[in-house]
C-alpha cells in the first residue's frame, strides 16, 4: 500500500519499461510527422494561424517562438534548451554565481560539458536505450516532483486545435504497432499482454510491490505498511522498533523513509534526538554534485530526497527550521535569568554560526529559504533581547553602559534581519510577508524607548492580520516613512548588499560582546 | 505575489511530509507583561494547535444505503428496496405519477431465480451492422438477451458470468474510462427555487447486469442516512454500459443548486434534469436530452465532462484522446425539436500527447467561467477557451504522474498525484498556484489511486478531508488541511488510514462524500472548545453491489464510556490491565468482565437463597429427590432415543444429552461430598445398563492441570485457591463446582451409535470408505508393526543398552514399505494376517498395554519396577529374534 524504500528491479518490469518507451517514442515521432506534414501544406490564413500570430505579439521572444510553439512536439525540448541556455549566458555575466570565479567558470564548463555530451551521444543512442531517449527530452526538476509553471501568463500559448481524429490516430498506431511486432517476438506472454493492453489505453492495476516474491522484498514491504500504519496510530514504540529493524536491512534507503523516522524521534522520551538524526542525515547524505539532466534518476528521486549543488535537499531545511522552533521553545519556556536560559541562548548562537558558515557553499549559498531561516534567527534573537526591556521584572543591571550595549546589541540583530530579507528577496523564487516582519522589527525597536512610542506602534501591530498583502512591495525602504525619525534603524544607511557581509558580520558581533 | 501569509516558495508553495518541516513565521507575542502565551509563536504550515488524536476518527455509523443488485421491477420503473422494510412497498399513485405503472414483482437478488421477462431462445438475430446505433426510441420489450454460452458457464461461475471471456485482463488491468458509477447531491428543482427550499439529497447510481441502468432516487437524513421512506427509485435503462455519473455542483456565488445528472454510456453522452421531486412519495421525475452519440462527434469515446458552475446551461467533454469541446444544454428537454446537446462549434482543442498512453482524462471548471483544467496523467493544462489560450501549468513526466483531480470551490481545487497530495489556488491573476502540498508515501505505481474532498465547515476555518482510496486496497488513507481565510492553508500534520471493515478483500471502486446544508444551530455546537469533527460518506467496494453509509468522527464514543466505566471504578485492580491493553483487548476484556459479574451475581443470590432456606431445607431428603427425579427422567429419554431410532439413523444424528437438562431445581444442596456421591451410585448404575457418561477426571484435569480423582477432591483444591480471594469463599466454590458438574455432565448410548456409523461409512464411496476402515484397523496394524517398532522405543530409552547391530537394524526401516503400501492392499494383508497372528496376538496385546508407556522414560519410571523388568524380559528375546532376521535381509541386499 505504501512506497517501498528499496528499489525494486526485475526483469520483467525492465522488460516492460522497455516496451512501453520504445513504443512511445515512435509515436510521438510518427505523430510528429504527420503535424509536420500538416502544417507546411496548410499555409493558407486560416483563424487559428492569425490568432496565434495576433498572440505572439505581445511576446518578446518572436520568431523562434512562434516556430517552436506550433510544433507541440518539440516545444518540451526547446524549453529545456532554452532554459540551460539561459542558466548558461546568466553563468558567464557572472549573475548566477557572482561569489567566486572559479566557480561560475566551471559551471559554464559543466553547462558546456553537458551540451557536448548531449550532441555527441544523441546520434548513437539512436535506437538503443528509449527511456532515456524519453526522459532526455523533457527537464526534470529538482525541487518538486513536476515541473509547475504557474505565473502561466509568460508560456500562454494559442489553444491547440488541431484535433487528433480517429482516422489520424489509427493511422499513426498502426504503423507504430507494426514496429514493435518484432520486439513482441521476443517477449514473455505476459508482457506482450501488458503491452497490447497499455497500447489501448487501460491501465495496469498490479505493481512492482504487489507482485515481488522475493522473501526479502516482501519482508520489506510488510515492514513499510506496518511502520506507516503506526505512525498514523500514534503508536510511537512500535513504529521505532519498526523503523530501527528496517533501516538495518541493507538496500533499504534511509532517505527516502526520513522523514518518518523524524517523526518517530519527535515522539521519543529523548527530545533531542531527532534533530540528532537530522544532523546526522546533513553530514551523510548531503551531496554537493551537479545535478545532471541526463542521468536517469529512477531510484532515486531527488524531491524530498537529496540534495546537489542546485537544491538544498529537504532535510537540511527540516533540520534548520526544528533547530530553530525548538531553540525558540527552550528559550520561551526557561526563565532568563536560569542556567537553562544561557545553554539554550548558547545554542541559539551556535545555530547561527553554523548557518553562517553554511552560506557560504553552494547549494545553501543560493536558497533563498536559508537566507530567511537565517534573518528569521536574528529575528528571533532580536525579540528576546528587546524583550528586557518590557518586562515586568525588568532587569536592573540595565542602566547605563549596559543599557548601551544591549540597545546596540538590538539594533545589530534587527540591521541584519534587513539583511538577510534583503539577501533572500534577491535570491529570488521565495515568497515572505516583508511588511509584517518589518512591523514586528519596529515593534522591537519601539521596546528600546520605553512606553511612548508604544500605544503608536501596537496600533499598527493590530493590523498586522488585516494588512493588505497586496501592497507589501519588495522593496524596505518604503515602509518606513511613518515614523522613520523615532527609530535608529531606519535612518541607518545600508550598505551595498555583498556577499562578504555574511562574514564581517560576525566579526563585528564578536568585537561588541 | 506574497499573499498566503506562510512564507514559501514562489512556485512550490509549502512542500510538507510527514516529519518534514515547511518555512515558518515567528509572530513574536505583543505583550511579555503575562506569562501565559496567548496564541502560538509560529505560523507554521502544518497548524500544530489541535491536539495529537484530533484526527484520530473511528467509524460511528455504518449503515447499508442501497443495494443495486436489489431491483424491483415494474414496467419501466424500478423501485429499491433496502434492508430495512421487508415489505415492497409500490409507488404512491398520486396525479403527477398517474401515468407510472404500478404492477411490481420481485426479483430477488439471490441470483438462482431467473426474471419472469426471460425466455429461452434458439438462436437470436442480432443485427450485426450498427452494433452501436441502438434505437432508443422504439420501445424495446424487457427482455434480457444473454448468449448461450453465457448460459452454459452460468453454473460454475455465477459471479464472474460477465467476465468469463477475459479474466486475465481483470486481474491486471483496469479500464480508466470507468470512471464513478455512483453519485450523490443535492439538487434544486425549479419548484424548489420558486418556493426558497433548499434542495433535496438524491443519489444517483448505475445498476442492472451490464450496469447499464440509471437510477435516481431521493435520499433521506433520519439519524442515518438512507433512501427514501418508499424505496421510490426511479430507473432508466439505457441501452449500454454506464461509465460515469456525475450530478453537478454549482458555484455559490449564483445561489441555486443543479438539477442535470450528466451520463457517460459506452456510446453516448446524455444529460437528464431532474423536473420534479413528489414531496410525499418521493417520486422523480425526469427528462432526458437526445443523447450525443460518440458517432457524431468522431468516434473517440468520451470520458470525461464537467458542467460550468457559473452557466448550468455550458458542459465540457474531453475524449480519450485528449481531444476537448464546449457544449451547450438546451433549455427544455421536453420539445423534441430541441432537446439536442450541442456543441459550440470553435470552442474545441486537444491536449494530445502521442506520449500518453492511458485513456484517463479529466476535465473540470477552474476559477473563472471561462477557465477550464484539463487533465491527463502527465499534464495538467489550464484553458482559457474565451481569450483562446492554453499554458502547461504541471507537467508530470519525470518521477510523478497525475492521479486524480477534485474541485473544491471557486477558488480552489486538490490534485492527487502518485506522491502527493497538492491544494491548487487561484492567485489574483486567476492563475492556478500551488499553494501546500502533502507527501502520501502511498505506492506511486498504484494507478487506482482516487481522491475525494469533504468540507467541513468550523466557525473560524474550513477543514478539508482528503480520502484518498484504491481499487487494490480496503483502507483509505486521510489527510486533513485547514483553510482559513486570505488564502492561509495548513496541514494538520498526520494522516490517518482507515480502514473500511467487512468483506472480501478488495479495493474501494467510489467514495462519496456528502455535502451538508448549514444549519445555523450545527454552527453554534460546533463553538465551543472541543475540536469535534464529523466526516460522512459513501462507499461502495469493488465487486460488491451495496453502498454503504459511513460517519467517522474523532470524539469518543459516548457508549463504550458506560460500559467501561464502571469496571474500571469497583475493581481498581483492573484499572492498570486497561490501561495497558489496546482496543481491541479492552472489548473482549470489557465482554469477559460484564459476564463474570453476571454470574457471580447470581451465585450470590443462589447462595443467599441457600442460606435462608437452610433450616426449612433436608438435604438429605432433597438429594434423595434429585437422585430420583434423575434417573427417571434418564430412563424416559433412554425409551424416547430408543423410539426415534430409525429416524435419528436416517438423518445421522446422534442422540446424546446433558443432565442438567432433564431435571429441574437441581443445584439447592451445600455437601458436595453427598453429591459427588449421588453421582457415582447414578453413573454405576446406568454404566451397566450400556449408557456411557463423560469422564469427570478428565475434564477437571484441564481445569486444575494435576490428577483429581474425585468430585470433592477438585472442590477443596478450588476451595484452597479461592479462600483468600473472599470471605464467601467456600458457598462460592460450591456453587462454581456444582455449574461445572452440571454444564459437563452428558450421557450417550454407544449401542445407538453403531447403526448410525454402519449407515455412514456405507454411504461414503470406495476410498473413503478404505480410509476409515483402515483406521478402525489401526489397532492390528499398530500392533502389528508395533513388533518393529519397538526398536524405536528400545533404542531411543537409555536403560536399554542395545548392541550397536541394531542401528543397523532399524535403520532397514520397514516402516516405509508399511507406509507406502496403499490402504486397501494393506488391509487386506492385515486381514490374512489377523488370521495367521492368531496365537502371537494375545501375546503381543498383552505387550502392547505396555507398550505406550515404555516410549517415555518418566512413564517406565513411575510404573512399578517389577513391571518394568517384566516387560524388558519380555521384549528382549523378541527383538533379538527380528534383528536376526533382519540381519538376514541386509545380507540379501549386499
Amino acid at each position: 500500500m505504501f512506497e517501498v524504500p528499496i528499489t525494486l528491479t526485475n526483469k520483467k518490469f525492465a522488460q516492460r519499461r522497455k516496451l512501453k518507451y520504445q513504443y512511445i517514442n515512435h509515436l510521438s515521432r510518427r505523430f510528429d510527422r504527420i503535424t509536420k506534414k500538416i502544417n507546411t501544406t496548410d499555409s493558407l490564413p486560416t483563424p487559428e494561424n492569425s490568432a496565434a500570430e495576433n498572440n505572439d505579439e505581445d511576446y518578446e521572444d518572436d520568431e523562434e517562438e512562434r516556430n517552436y510553439e506550433s510544433d507541440v512536439g518539440e516545444s518540451s525540448v526547446r524549453q529545456q534548451t532554452k532554459r540551460r541556455r539561459e542558466r548558461h549566458w546568466k553563468s558567464v555575466i557572472g549573475e548566477l554565481y557572482s561569489s567566486t570565479e572559479t566557480e561560475s567558470d566551471s559551471q559554464e564548463e559543466d553547462v558546456q560539458e553537458g551540451d557536448q555530451v548531449e550532441h555527441e551521444t544523441r546520434p548513437k543512442e539512436e535506437d538503443t536505450d528509449e527511456e532515456r531517449k524519453f526522459w532526455k527530452k523533457y527537464e526534470k526538476p529538482e525541487k518538486s516532483f513536476e515541473v509547475w509553471q504557474t505565473v502561466s501568463s509568460q508560456n500562454r500559448s494559442p489553444i491547440n486545435k488541431q484535433i487528433i481524429t480517429y482516422h489520424n490516430f489509427k493511422k499513426i498506431e498502426k504503423n507504430s504497432l507494426r514496429k514493435m511486432e518484432i520486439p513482441l517476438l521476443h517477449c514473455t506472454k505476459e508482457n506482450k499482454l501488458y503491452f497490447q493492453l497499455l497500447a489501448k489505453g487501460l491501465e495496469p492495476l498490479q505493481s512492482p510491490t504487489s507482485a515481488a516474491r522475493n522473501y526479502q522484498t516482501r519482508h520489506i514491504i510488510t515492514l513499510t505498511n506496518l511502520l506507516h500504519l503506526n505512525v498514523s496510530r500514534h503508536n510511537w514504540p512500535l513504529a521505532y522498533k519498526i523503523f530501527a529493524t528496517l533501516i538495518r536491512i541493507p538496500n533499504v534507503r534511509i532517505k527516502s523513509i526520513w522523514g518518518i523516522g523524524v517523526k518517530i524521534l519527535d515522539n521519543s522520551p529523548n527530545s533531542s534526538s531527532s534533530l540528532d538524526f537530522l544532523k546526522w542525515m546533513c553530514q551523510v547524505y548531503s551531496s554537493k554534485s551537479r545535478f545532471v539532466q541526463n542521468v536517469n534518476y529512477r531510484s532515486v528521486v531527488p524531491p524530498f530526497q537529496t540534495g546537489s549543488r542546485t537544491h538544498t535537499s529537504k532535510f537540511a531545511i527540516t533540520y534548520l527550521w526544528s533547530s530553530l522552533i525548538n531553540c525558540q521553545k527552550a528559550i520561551e519556556s526557561s526563565n532568563v535569568t536560569d542556567n537553562q536560559y544561557e545553554v539554550e541562548n548558547s545554542r541559539l548562537e551556535e545555530l547561527i554560526d553554523k548557518i553562517s558558515e553554511w552560506v557560504l557553499i553552494p547549494p545553501f549559498m543560493e536558497d533563498a529559504e536559508v537566507y530567511f531561516i537565517y534573518a528569521s534567527c536574528h529575528l528571533l534573537k532580536a525579540d528576546i533581547l528587546s524583550r528586557q526591556f518590557v518586562n515586568d521584572n525588568r532587569n536592573s543591571d540595565l542602566v547605563g553602559l549596559n543599557k548601551d550595549i544591549n540597545i546596540n546589541q538590538v539594533i545589530k540583530h534587527i540591521h541584519y534581519v534587513k539583511v538577510f530579507l534583503q539577501t533572500c528577496l534577491e535570491k529570488g523564487g521565495f515568497t515572505i510577508p516583508s511588511r509584517l516582519i518589518e512591523n514586528q522589527l519596529k515593534s522591537f525597536e519601539s521596546r528600546l524607548y520605553g512606553e511612548a512610542h508604544d500605544i503608536r506602534e501596537r496600533e499598527m501591530v493590530d493590523d498586522y492580520g488585516n494588512t493588505d498583502n497586496s501592497s507589501a512591495d519588495n522593496s524596505f525602504g518604503d515602509v518606513y516613512e511613518t515614523n522613520a525619525e523615532f527609530l535608529d534603524t531606519q535612518l541607518m544607511d545600508l550598505p551595498p548588499i555583498e556577499n562578504e557581509m555574511a562574514e564581517n558580520h560576525y566579526s563585528d558581533e564578536d568585537s561588541s560582546e | 505575489m506574497s499573499e498566503g501569509q506562510i512564507p514559501s516558495s514562489d512556485v512550490l508553495g509549502s512542500q510538507l511530509g510527514v516529519g518534514v518541516q515547511g518555512a515558518s513565521l515567528y509572530c513574536p507575542q505583543e505583550n511579555y507583561t503575562t506569562k501565559k502565551q496567548e496564541k502560538p509563536q509560529w505560523l507554521r504550515p502544518v497548524d500544530d494547535t489541535l491536539a495529537e488524536d484530533a484526527l484520530d476518527l473511528h467509524i460511528v455509523v455504518k449503515s447499508l444505503l442501497c443495494d443495486t443488485a436489489i431491483r424491483y421491477i415494474s414496467d419501466d420503473k424500478v423501485l429499491q428496496e433496502s434492508d430495512a422494510d421487508d415489505d415492497l412497498i409500490t409507488s404512491d399513485i398520486d396525479e403527477d405519477t398517474d401515468n407510472q405503472g404500478d404492477t411490481s414483482i420481485v426479483v430477488n437478488p439471490v441470483i438462482p431465480v431467473v426474471p419472469k421477462d426471460v425466455h429461452f431462445f434458439k438462436k437470436v438475430d442480432v443485427g450485426n451492422g450498427s452494433m452501436f446505433g441502438v434505437n432508443c426510441d422504439t420501445p424495446v420489450s424487457f427482455q434480457d438477451y444473454i448468449p448461450s454460452d453465457l448460459l452454459r458457464n452460468l453454473d460454475d461461475t455465477l459471479q464472474e458470468s460477465t467476465n468469463s471471456s477475459r479474466p486475465m485482463q481483470d486481474a491486471f488491468f483496469w479500464d480508466p474510462t470507468v470512471a464513478n458509477r455512483l453519485d450523490s447531491q443535492y439538487i434544486q428543482t425549479a419548484s424548489d427555487l420558486r418556493n426558497y427550499r433548499d434542495g433535496t439529497e438524491i443519489i444517483a447510481y448505475a445498476s442492472g447486469k451490464t450496469g447499464s441502468v440509471l437510477n435516481i432516487a431521493v435520499l433521506t437524513r433520519q439519524n442515518t442516512l438512507h433512501l427514501n421512506r418508499h424505496n421510490n427509485v426511479t430507473s432508466i435503462e439505457l441501452h449500454s454500459p454506464i461509465k460515469s455519473i456525475k450530478i453537478p455542483g454549482a458555484s455559490e456565488s449564483i445561489g441555486r443548486r443543479s438539477n442535470l445528472v450528466g451520463i457517460i454510456t459506452e456510446n453516448s453522452f446524455q444529460i437528464f434534469r431532474i423536473e420534479s421531486v413528489h414531496s410525499r412519495s418521493c417520486d422523480v421525475m425526469v427528462s432526458s436530452s437526445e443523447p450525443l452519440y460518440f458517432v457524431e462527434i468522431d468516434d473517440l469515446q468520451v470520458v470525461d465532462f464537467a458542467f460550468n458552475p457559473w452557466d448550468l446551461q455550458q458542459f465540457a467533454i474531453i475524449d480519450i484522446k485528449g481531444n476537448w469541446s464546449i457544449g451547450r444544454i438546451p433549455k427544455n428537454f421536453n420539445n423534441n425539436n430541441k432537446r439536442k446537446l450541442q456543441l459550440i462549434d470553435n470552442l474545441h482543442g486537444t491536449i494530445f500527447d502521442p506520449e500518453e498512453l492511458s485513456s484517463w482524462k479529466r476535465i473540470e471548471w477552474f476559477s473563472h467561467f471561462q477557465k477550464i483544467l484539463v487533465f491527463d496523467r502527465s499534464k495538467m493544462i489550464e484553458i482559457d477557451f474565451m481569450n483562446n489560450w492554453q499554458t502547461e501549468v504541471v507537467q508530470a513526466k519525470a518521477w510523478s504522474n497525475i492521479r486524480d483531480y477534485k474541485r473544491i470551490d471557486d477558488k480552489n481545487g486538490i490534485l492527487l498525484t502518485s506522491r502527493e497530495i497538492i491544494i491548487v489556488g487561484a492567485s489574483e491573476s486567476n492563475d492556478p498556484v500551488r499553494r501546500i502540498s502533502w507527501k502520501h508515501d502511498l505506492d506511486p505505481d498504484d494507478t487506482t489511486l482516487r481522491i475525494t474532498v469533504q468540507k467541513v465547515k468550523k466557525p473560524d476555518h474550513i477543514l478539508l478531508v482528503a480520502f484518498v482510496y484504491s481499487m487494490r486496497h480496503k483502507r483509505i488513507y486521510m489527510h486533513v488541511f485547514s483553510h482559513k481565510k486570505a488564502n492561509l492553508f495548513q496541514s494538520l500534520g498526520c494522516s490517518t488510514v482507515l480502514e473500511i471493515p467487512g468483506g472480501t478483500p478488495t479495493g474501494i471502486e467510489t467514495i462519496l462524500t456528502l455535502d451538508h446544508i448549514d444549519d445555523e444551530s450545527r454552527r453554534e455546537e460546533d463553538a465551543d472548545e472541543n475540536f469535534e469533527l464529523v466526516v460522512d460518506f459513501l462507499v461502495k467496494l469493488r465487486n460488491s453491489s451495496e453502498v454503504y453509509y459511513y460517519a467517522l468522527s474523532n470524539t469518543q464514543n459516548s457508549e463504550p464510556n458506560k460500559q467501561e466505566t464502571p469496571i474500571i471504578v469497583d475493581h481498581p485492580e483492573w484499572a492498570s490491565l486497561f490501561n495497558n491493553a489496546d482496543e481491541r483487548e479492552k472489548e473482549s476484556i470489557g465482554a469477559l468482565v460484564s459476564q463474570i459479574k453476571l454470574k457471580e451475581r447470581e451465585r450470590i443470590s443462589r447462595v443467599q437463597n441457600l442460606i435462608e432456606h437452610e433450616n426449612s431445607h433436608d438435604e438429605d431428603k432433597y438429594l434423595q429427590d434429585l437422585g430420583y427425579r434423575l434417573s427417571i427422567a434418564t430412563n424416559e429419554l433412554l425409551e424416547s432415543w430408543q423410539k426415534t431410532k430409525d429416524e435419528s439413523i436416517l438423518s445421522g444424528s446422534l442422540s446424546h444429552s446433558k443432565l442438567k437438562n432433564l431435571v429441574e431445581n437441581s443445584d439447592s444442596f451445600a455437601s458436595i461430598p453427598e453429591f459427588s456421591s449421588l453421582l457415582d451410585q447414578f453413573f454405576q448404575y446406568y454404566q451397566d445398563q450400556d449408557v456411557t457418561f463423560i469422564g469427570f477426571e478428565k475434564l477437571l484435569h484441564l481445569f486444575l492441570h494435576e490428577d483429581v480423582p474425585g468430585l470433592d477432591i477438585f472442590y477443596n483444591k478450588l476451595l484452597q485457591c479461592w479462600v483468600l480471594v473472599s470471605p464467601q469463599a467456600e458457598l462460592l466454590t460450591k456453587e462454581i463446582v456444582k455449574d461445572i458438574i452440571w454444564s459437563l455432565a452428558r450421557l450417550e448410548k454407544p449401542s445407538l451409535f453403531e447403526p448410525i456409523q454402519n449407515e455412514i461409512s456405507r454411504s461414503l464411496s470406495g476410498p473413503y470408505q478404505d480410509i476409515i476402515s483402515s483406521w478402525d484397523m489401526d489397532d492390528i496394524n499398530e500392533e502389528d508393526e508395533s513388533n518393529e517398532f519397538n526398536f524405536d522405543s528400545q533404542f531411543s530409552a537409555p536403560f536399554n543398552g542395545r548392541p550397536p547391530f541394531n542401528l543397523n537394524s532399524q535403520s532397514q526401516i520397514p516402516t516405509i514399505k508399511s507406509s507406502q503400501s496403499s490402504g486397501l492392499a494393506r488391509r487386506k494383508r492385515i486381514l490374512k494376517t489377523q488370521s495367521q497372528k492368531a496365537t502371537p496376538l494375545s501375546q503381543s496385546t498383552q505387550n502392547l498395554s505396555v507398550l505406550p508407556d515404555s516410549m517415555t522414560p518418566a512413564f517406565t519410571l513411575m510404573q512399578p519396577p517389577s513391571s518394568q523388568i517384566s516387560f524388558v524380559n519380555d521384549s528382549q528375546p523378541r527383538n533379538s529374534q527380528k534383528a536376526k532376521k533382519k540381519k538376514k535381509r541386509i545380507r540379501g541386499f549386499g
